[in-house]
């Protein structure tokens, strides 16, 4: 029978992503399951005539370590009795979060649809249709209230 | 938020019974209700053209198709759950899958969808299934898609 140790719930800090979160916290305890939240970053690379052109060192700080901050503070603010881990990572969104709960041994990913964008289907939307479409282990797909 | 009431939708294809085994994990741990639903794909209703027409079978053809469908999907049932089969209900509908689907879920107040992530159809083994991309897009609920 399948077993339930650590779930897998990717954030992007919006609220959809917010209810999936809770929907897993909630999952995770039933079994008593470790949460793992992951948020995926991409910073941008701009294509010039003479190449291409990234973020100095200075920008990329400021972004990693905000992105850590508010990462925590949900972390934080969730936490209750369950276990929660944080994991920031950069890179394609639904890859990393299909390499990541390989690497986590996870058994499950829970996530949102409809993500911060008002357009339904965008960005975590699509993300969580190409996880569903890629990931080896289950994923429950939590979609926002009132869709 | 854990889920009470699980409805799987159901194609006889291996990801729709690893569904069934996630399901009766969920109904162990969880004490859930399970339907499993199996939905008879009416040929014509694949285009809403001729959804409104005659189908393809006599009245009487339709009626052995879904007996037997019953019987299979009971037997299926009887043989995952072994004793608690009798506590886990089976429905077979002639329609379109995902609407079908939702439809029976909102009736029954099920609060977890579960779906194999690829059906029966050659094209659709190796992708992520039709019905299971329209279910993850448009289902009100939440969906687990198991590969």
């Amino acid at each position: 029978m399948p077993e339930i140790r650590r779930v897998l719930c990717p954030v992007d800090f919006s609220e959809p992503s917010e209810n999936a979160l809770d929907y897993a916290i909630d999952f995770a305890a039933k079994f008593g399951a470790e949460v793992h939240l992951v948020h995926v970053y991409q910073l941008p690379v701009y294509a010039l005539p003479d190449g291409a052109m990234m973020a100095g060192p200075e920008f990329t700080t400021k972004v990693t370590s905000e992105l850590q901050k508010a990462l925590q503070e949900l972390a934080d603010r969730k936490r209750g009795e369950s276990t929660i881990e944080t994991h920031l990572v950069e890179g394609i969104p639904y890859k990393e979060i299909v390499r990541l709960s390989g690497e986590l041994g996870a058994d499950l990913v829970v996530m949102g649809t409809h993500g911060r964008t008002g357009i339904k289907h965008l960005l975590l939307g699509s993300v969580a249709e190409r996880v569903v479409r890629s990931s080896e282990i289950p994923v429950i797909t939590v979609p926002a209230a009132g869709s | 938020m854990a889920p009470r009431s699980l409805l799987i939708a159901f194609d006889f294809s291996e990801p729709s019974r690893r569904a069934v085994a996630w399901a009766r994990m969920l109904r162990a741990r969880l004490h859930a209700a399970v339907t499993v639903v199996h939905v008879d794909v009416d040929p014509l209703a694949r285009s809403s053209l001729f959804a409104e027409a005659a189908s393809w079978d006599s009245p009487k053809e339709r009626e052995r198709r879904l007996t037997r469908l019953d019987r299979d999907l009971r037997e299926m049932v009887d043989e995952v759950f072994g004793p608690d089969g009798d506590a886990v209900r089976t429905m077979v509908v002639r329609g379109r899958p995902v609407e079908e689907v939702t439809r029976i879920a909102l009736e029954e107040d099920v609060d977890l969808v579960l779906v194999g992530a690829s059906g029966k159809d050659a094209v659709e083994r190796l992708l992520l299934g039709s019905v299971t991309q329209e279910l993850v897009r448009s289902c009100p609920l939440p969906v687990l898609t198991v590969r």
